[in-house]
């Protein structure tokens, strides 16, 4: 009971907690950066703004930004539709509807890459409609905001979606008593109280949009100063050995990065103060009164422009999929799968998910633990350190390790003396996945942890339970649902990693080739059919991860 | 076993007025007493730090003349029944009952007998397998209780115990709380916002008003010689309104 204590909370385990975040946002995301940090500044001034004003780099750049840029307004006009859809209609098909918003989330980035090239090229589905009129998607910088727009598309949906439920309903009946119409009470009540959301929303979708890699390496054609994005450009600098080159165009990247995690932050601090000015919020879902719903025709018109958005979002690519794998028959399909190297690349892929899922277990639960239950100095800080990997391109943090564990990196030299490889064996890759997948299990236990509150922990100690007891028997039942849903998104994410892998794997066949960087091969040689077959299986999996998402929203309810 | 809290003062902002400023009384043994005030004058605080949930920056907290004020939450030995209860959802009725005994190391069987016991006594028989989101208001306030008296607490302190139920059940759990008290004995704190349901459970009243004690005494006491006008317009304000929270 000294002053530590006092200054943290009356909670357990501060201490633990604080060393074992420590460490491990020190270890995976710190050390990492900072080498990269380092490198940078071994550049000069005038080095630095030669290389990163190249037209070869302001090209990419542009592309990059204004791409994002697009598909994330794309994502808040579409995303403000499905969300409210979702939030205010019962219709038939609305569940399938909201368990599939995550679906882009779930899916690793390069099977999305691939079914929406070929959903889009000259014989695809849609592209053979499309490019006799002149409209090229696939290989063309629409193509790159098509596939970014995927990607980004769950983060204004599930940022604005739940506001929209605890909206309080007397705001908007209070409204229509006043006089005002249907689409005054939306624009002048329900939209302000979503504009940062939605702005939330924007700007995450945005950050992820920037870093995309595994999807644009397929659908854009990758031409330089044409359809070449920044993180393209630092891979193939990498691949030049032009280490100082790839770093600069990084910081660049890494800068806008820290900025909208920043702002996202804050943003989201916004719409807490905002929800907590409203002296009510309903629980128990939107019931105003009936005189004051949409009419019919609009109801049904916002219903279907939802649904068609997602039709063609996602359910679409996710048919295609499967349509691809098995177009050569089921023989074909089993044969992809079970030969040597994919079976290889199989293995590989179980390995890296088997050390990396625990290893964010336990410290993504230390952390969050850390973060909900004490207040102390420098959280927002580790807040946003837990962020950072998932708004920084994956190809940077592929980058990152090179420059630490690399043949000329930090550590390359004492790294060679004992004969140990990192870079482009599995260790590297084992180090990239665990940066790419840092916050999902942190971020998801979080969530509970701070909806829920210190009740029970307080409860439990009142009663006579030490530190580990109110851990084992009280806290960790409670978060079980959010925590196995943080374990499989990770799992999925672990398992479908393509950017900072493909940097640091070297893409040796057998050996160091987890499953998108198989597909990706396959794909490169021509080997349509195998490549969907391989990337099936990721597909599958994808699909077992909202049905997990769905099971914990259920026993969330249920409580 | 008397609670006695000497100069308690807690802040929780480094600018702007402490929650707790200066906070000294005595709830005397085996009776009732209510710490009465409006929202924001620092009761739940107050009663936090008795309990050991909250530290206070300054002040004693004793028990029967003992200072606890280092002591941790842990073994101090109090009852705490939460505002919103804090049930754990993921057990049943009798788990929850049974888990303090259990973390205390009483084997299963004496503690299932015990639970079964006070749940009994909270007249929740039957109850024990289900859910606590499948019980009333009411029915969740008992199960707290039998919660809070399962580890055969020194004192009961009550945050609000009333506070979340409607007029009827208040009444009805208030009569309860009585008899309760007439059977266990034991020395209950009860934090309040309502003047009535204070007069009419306790024997003891303490008015705290922006962190301080603006009046210590019996009902009787504070209705008929209310300390300067501050408490006097309070307890009167909330006289003339019902009693909704």
């Amino acid at each position: 009971m000294s002053g530590a204590t006092r200054r943290h909370g009356v909670l357990p385990g501060f201490g633990p907690a604080l060393s074992l975040a420590s460490l491990y946002v020190g270890l995976v995301v710190v050390l990492p950066l900072a080498a990269l940090a380092l490198r940078a500044t071994s550049l000069t001034g005038p080095d630095f703004v030669r290389i990163v004003t190249a037209p070869r780099a302001l090209a990419a750049y542009k592309l990059s930004f204004g791409a994002a840029f697009l598909a994330a307004l794309l994502n808040a006009v579409f995303g403000l539709l499905v969300a409210w859809v979702l939030a205010r209609y019962r219709f038939r098909g609305r569940a399938l509807l909201d368990a599939f918003v995550d679906f882009p989330f779930a899916l690793p980035t390069a099977v999305a890459g691939l079914t929406l090239t070929a959903l889009y090229s000259g014989q695809g589905w849609i592209g053979r409609f499309l490019e006799p009129h002149g409209l090229k998607v696939a290989f063309a910088p629409a193509g790159v905001v098509l596939a970014l727009t995927f990607v980004g598309l769950p983060f204004v949906v599930r940022a604005v979606q739940p506001v929209l439920q605890d909206l309080d309903p007397e705001l908007e009946e209070a409204a229509g008593v006043l006089g005002a119409s249907r689409l005054q009470a939306f624009l002048r009540v329900v939209f302000p109280n979503l504009l940062p959301p939605l702005l939330t929303g924007f700007t995450l979708a945005f950050a992820r949009a920037l870093g995309e890699y595994g999807s644009i390496v397929f659908i854009s054609g990758n031409l330089p100063m044409k359809t070449e994005i920044a993180p393209l450009l630092i891979v193939t600098k990498l691949e030049q050995f032009d280490e100082a080159g790839a770093t600069a165009i990084a910081v660049v990247l890494l800068l806008a990065s820290f900025a909208l995690v920043f702002a996202a932050n804050t943003l989201q601090r916004w719409t807490r103060r905002l929800a907590g000015a409203s002296a009510m919020t309903a629980s128990r879902g939107f019931r105003p009164a009936p005189t004051l719903l949409e009419r019919p025709a609009v109801r049904r018109g916002l219903i279907a422009a939802a649904m068609a958005f997602l039709g063609l979002f996602v359910f679409l690519p996710l048919g295609s999929v499967f349509a691809q794998a098995l177009r050569k028959g089921p023989a074909a399909y089993c044969a992809a799968i079970t030969e040597p190297n994919a079976l290889a690349a199989i293995r590989l892929t179980l390995l890296t998910a088997a050390l990396v899922v625990p290893f964010h277990l336990v410290f993504g639960l230390a952390t969050a633990w850390l973060v909900a239950k004490f207040r102390f100095r420098g959280k927002p800080l580790l807040v946003t350190l837990v962020d950072l990997p998932f708004a920084v391109s994956p190809v940077i943090g592929g980058l990152a390790l090179v420059l630490l564990f690399g043949r000329r990196g930090l550590l390359g030299p004492f790294l060679a003396a004992h004969d140990w490889k990192v870079i482009y064996a599995v260790p590297g890759i084992v180090l990239a996945t665990i940066f790419v997948t840092f916050p999902f299990v942190t971020r998801e236990v979080l969530a509970v942890l701070e909806a829920q509150g210190n009740d029970e922990e307080e409860a439990a100690l009142t009663l006579g339970a030490g530190g580990w007891q109110t851990f084992f028997r009280v806290t960790l039942p409670k978060v079980r649902w959010g925590l196995l849903y943080g374990v499989v998104l990770c799992n999925a994410r672990a398992m479908g990693e393509f950017g900072a892998v493909s940097v640091v794997s070297g893409h040796i066949r057998g050996l160091t080739n987890t499953i998108p960087l198989h597909a990706e091969i396959l794909y490169n040689e021509y080997d349509l059919a195998g490549a969907f077959a391989v990337a099936s299986l990721l597909t599958f999996l994808a699909l077992v991860t909202l049905g997990v998402r769905k099971l914990e929203e259920a026993r969330e309810a249920a409580r | 076993m008397s609670v006695e809290v000497r100069n308690l003062a807690r802040r929780f902002t480094d600018d702007g007025p402490p929650a707790v400023a200066d906070v000294s009384f005595t709830a005397p043994t085996g009776a009732i007493t209510a710490v009465l005030g409006p929202s924001g004058a620092g009761k739940s605080t107050v009663l936090r730090i008795i309990a050991g949930l909250e530290e206070p920056d300054g002040g004693r907290v004793l028990l029967s003349g003992e200072d606890v004020t280092e002591t941790s939450v842990q073994k101090r030995g109090v009852g705490f029944v939460f505002q919103g209860y804090a049930l754990f959802g993921h057990l049943s009725v009798r788990e929850n009952v049974v888990f303090g005994p259990r973390v205390r190391g009483v084997p299963r069987k004496k503690a299932l007998a015990l639970a079964n016991e006070l749940l009994h006594r909270v007249q929740l028989d039957g109850l024990g397998d289900r859910r606590p989101s499948e019980l009333s208001g009411g029915q969740r306030q008992r199960v707290a209780f039998a919660r809070a008296l399962a580890v055969s607490p020194r004192v009961l302190l009550l945050d609000e115990p009333f506070g979340a139920l409607d007029a009827g059940v208040r009444l009805e759990l208030g009569e309860w709380l009585l008899r309760l008290h007439d059977e266990t004995g034991l020395t209950t704190l009860l934090v309040t916002h309502d003047q009535p349901e204070a007069f009419a459970l306790a024997g003891h009243v303490v008015v705290l008003l922006d962190g301080t004690v603006a009046q210590a005494g019996t009902p009787g006491e504070l209705r008929a010689h209310p300390k300067g006008e501050r408490l006097a317009s309070f307890l009167r304000v909330v006289r003339r309104q019902p009693a909704a929270s």
